[in-house]
């Protein structure tokens, strides 16, 4: 049943392109779906049903049901978001992103990294929630020294699904200018592509074979300034950059090729929650983990 | 048919290349899957008491309104009502202010006549802007002018303003004027407010100001200020 339903699901995957069924490689190969969000900005109901751009689309408890569906389906799932979980709805101005929280925790979010908006509470307001959180924030461009965030907020972390070692780190946007000085005072904002390189080297070091980003750069800008792209071009040990902030509805993962020439990919769900993403993984050694395919899953 | 044989183009790629670092598929094209998706339980459950909490709090009286509220151009009083609760809630912090500009965009809703919740200011100001107090000079001010002229009038409010541009026709002359911080940071193309001469974020919420001015006045008044003076 599972392979009948695997080779649906390639030929759906595919579209035309290129992909290999899995009986091809052996028992032995390993499969990780990747599931992700960001920006859903509070978005805990779906929009209305006569909403102009987006009818009845989104919604929390949708969401709760196609990841369920889908770790029902899976043994190897990660479930990420990319910062910007605050801030859109009367659900975030009343009860300060607690109950966005605790979803999440019902979900079974593994990880998420750190938005400009997630700090629209201050620092206090993140802090207060933080308890309501199961799973990590991770952050590696921030320095937290002196905060109430200080040892709060890890810079990355290791995960063991099958045969995937996933290495798992975050990087966010500059503050300044975006977020008031107050609501962030004390953050310190290091240099993503260069901390991105370091922590990305360190967890290839470790042995991990999959190592993903999640960012809360934004995908893509006119001007200079650093953005998923730039970070992809610069990298060399990340494989998948899963990215926000832009509220860049992206169809497929868009491949990059990274400073070493080889490609990467970057990938982002719009926004408030009206996509799930879906990028799977395989492998069959402990060293390498390549791009199976991927769906831009809407809720409705 | 085509797929099979890709796959076997696939195959005969793959073992000639190396997996490390080379990915081997085609990032695919959009399968945008409408699933009928129905609520998790333990979600929606999560959700209830939230929602019926929030109910409660957005459905709180706070005020009533005599009339339809309709934002228009050149002036409204819609946009007056909202300015000069700007203005207050400036002038509340104990800074001198002159006058009030917001933007036309930034009035999201209509008010209906009758009562006023908290939920029908969330939907007139959904915005977590900030008031922010600005210096300006005289020679700015006619900047502004000649843009609110341009933009066909913004919502608007004032103190002394009309007298100082009577009594204070040099240049020296400076006017502090309220503004939404989105502005002040140049939104809706107010390039002139990002080179004022001084700027105080008051950390207020234009809401914040709102839900005040209509506790405070009830029933809200209607007043009609035309845009310019």
């Amino acid at each position: 049943m599972n392979r009948k339903d695997f080779i649906k699901q390639a030929s759906l995957l595919a579209a035309g392109s290129a992909l290999a069924p899995l009986h091809t490689f052996g028992q032995d190969r390993d499969r990780l779906v990747i599931l992700h969000t960001n920006d859903w900005h509070s978005h805990i109901e779906p929009f209305a049903k006569d909403h102009k751009r987006y009818p009845a689309q989104g919604g929390a408890a949708r969401r709760a049901t196609l990841v369920k569906q889908i770790r029902q389906e899976y043994k190897n799932v990660l479930l990420l978001d990319s910062g910007d979980i605050f801030q859109g709805t009367p659900y975030f101005n009343y009860y300060g992103g607690e109950l966005e929280f605790k979803l999440m925790s019902e979900m079974g979010y593994d990880y998420a990294t750190l938005g400009n908006h997630d700090f629209d509470g201050g620092i206090d307001g993140l802090v207060k929630q933080l308890p309501h959180a199961n799973f990590s924030f991770l952050n590696a461009n921030y320095d937290f020294k002196n905060t109430k965030l200080q040892g709060k907020i890890k810079p990355y972390s290791i995960v063991q699904k099958g045969k995937f070692k996933i290495g798992v780190f975050g990087v966010g946007i500059e503050l300044n200018g975006l977020v008031p000085k107050k609501l962030f005072g004390g953050i310190t904002y290091n240099d993503p592509i260069k901390i991105a390189n370091e922590v990305a080297a360190e967890l290839r070091k470790k042995g991990c074979n999959l190592i993903i980003c999640l960012s809360h750069l934004g995908f893509n800008y006119k001007s200079n300034k650093v953005s998923d792209k730039v970070l992809a071009k610069m990298s060399s040990n990340i494989d998948l950059i899963l990215g926000g902030h832009t509220h860049t509805f992206l169809s497929s993962p868009q491949p990059i090729l990274n400073q070493n020439g080889r490609e990467i990919f970057i990938n982002q769900t719009g926004w408030a929650g009206i996509n799930l993403g879906r990028v799977d993984y395989e492998t069959n050694n402990a060293k390498t983990a390549t791009l199976h395919g991927s769906t831009m899953l809407n809720i409705s | 048919m085509t797929l099979h044989y890709k796959s076997i183009i696939l195959l005969l790629s793959i073992t000639s290349c190396n997996l490390a670092t080379q990915s081997y598929v085609q990032p695919t094209s959009n399968i945008n899957i409408t699933n009928s998706l129905t609520n998790d339980e333990a979600v929606s459950n999560m959700i209830t008491p939230y929602k019926k909490g929030m109910s409660k709090a957005m459905n709180e009286v706070i005020g009533f309104c005599p009339a339809f509220l309709e934002k228009e151009k050149p002036s409204s009083i819609l946009g007056s009502f909202m300015a000069e609760a700007t203005l207050q809630a400036a002038a509340s912090t104990g800074e001198k202010v002159d006058f009030c500009l917001l933007n036309y965009g930034g009035i999201r809703s209509t008010l209906d006549s009758g009562n006023i919740t908290i939920g029908e200011v969330f939907e007139i100001m959904p915005f977590e802007n900030e008031i922010t107090i600005l210096t300006l000079s005289k020679a700015q001010m006619d900047t502004l002018y000649t843009v609110i002229a341009k933009k066909g009038g913004e919502p608007f409010a004032n103190r002394n303003w009309q007298e100082k541009t009577a009594n204070h026709k040099a240049n020296s002359a400076s006017f502090r004027l309220v503004t939404n911080d989105y502005m002040a940071n140049g939104g809706d193309n107010y390039t002139i407010l990002t080179h004022a001469k001084e700027r105080i974020d008051t950390g207020i919420k234009i809401r914040d100001g709102l839900i005040t001015y209509i506790k405070a006045h009830n029933p809200l008044p209607l007043i009609y200020k035309p845009s310019r003076n």
